[in-house]
């Protein structure tokens, strides 16, 4: 794959990405933005070796996954630091700066409190609408136990919209 | 009844909005003519060519080996087998 190809390829998934980052990220767009820039330009390093062209798309996810996995890490050494040295954390990881509404919705606030790679699993699954197979090979967790946490995540998801 | 639809389009109905395409495409566009390129075929076929030239060398190395190794065999057994005559032509030298 050359530099044109891939360029149009991204320019084709990009929005599902950021879109998919944004809602791992509390709605930080900046953040979101940030790994998904990285992600792409790791996966641009590595174009040439990549034949795959339609598994281009789950590659770049996966990175982006990778990504925002140890981004968390950091942010969470590093407050761990800031707790040991008695300084005041700054819990809340969004800025105001973005389109945040959608962390007002009631679902989106229930996918919030489920644990981070169930929760990047129902995103991936509701929101990007990937198969199992895409999914597994995107977080590298087995496919029955994506089943397992859909199930899971999906009665909680049920019983929010039931009491509505 | 609530199904998968159901929750996948009330998510995909408030899911964050996704802004400013253009300019992020544009940056990461221009971040990527900033790096260097990606290996080419070029550089592919130099691998291959490598992997090549070695599995030639240790295929050559294999049969230097095995030439040694019979070599090896061959005047093994000869020394072997005419033992005898060696060890009494040895002490003839050593009488005279």
């Amino acid at each position: 794959m050359d530099k044109q190809q891939f360029i149009s390829a991204i320019g084709g998934l990009q929005e599902s990405l950021r879109r998919f980052l944004l809602v791992l990220t509390h709605g930080d767009e900046e953040l979101a933005n940030d790994l998904a820039q990285e992600a792409i330009l790791k996966a641009y390093l590595h174009c040439a070796t990549f034949e795959e062209k339609s598994g281009l798309q789950t590659w770049v996810f996966r990175i982006a996954y990778n990504e925002y996995l140890n981004e968390q890490n950091k942010y969470w050494n590093t407050h761990r630091v800031a707790v040991e040295n008695y300084e005041s954390v700054d819990t809340e990881v969004a800025s105001e700066q973005t389109d945040s509404a959608f962390r007002y919705e009631p679902l989106y606030q229930a996918i919030d409190q489920l644990p981070k790679q169930e929760k990047a699993v129902v995103i991936l699954y509701y929101l990007e609408e990937k198969s199992i197979r895409e999914i597994s090979k995107i977080t590298e967790i087995s496919e029955g136990n994506i089943a397992v946490m859909l199930f899971r995540a999906r009665k909680k998801l049920k019983a929010i919209l039931s009491k509505e | 009844m609530i199904t998968n639809n159901t929750i996948k389009k009330r998510l995909r109905a408030s899911a964050p909005q996704v802004k400013d395409s253009e300019a992020f495409m544009a940056d990461t566009i221009r971040q990527i003519n900033l790096m260097p390129s990606p290996s080419s075929e070029l550089q592919e076929s130099l691998r291959r060519y490598t992997m090549l030239e070695r599995l030639a060398m240790r295929m050559d190395a294999v049969r230097w080996l095995l030439v040694g190794g019979t070599g090896s065999v061959v005047v093994g057994y000869a020394i072997f087998s005419h033992l005898e005559a060696i060890l009494s032509a040895i002490s003839m030298l050593w009488i005279l």
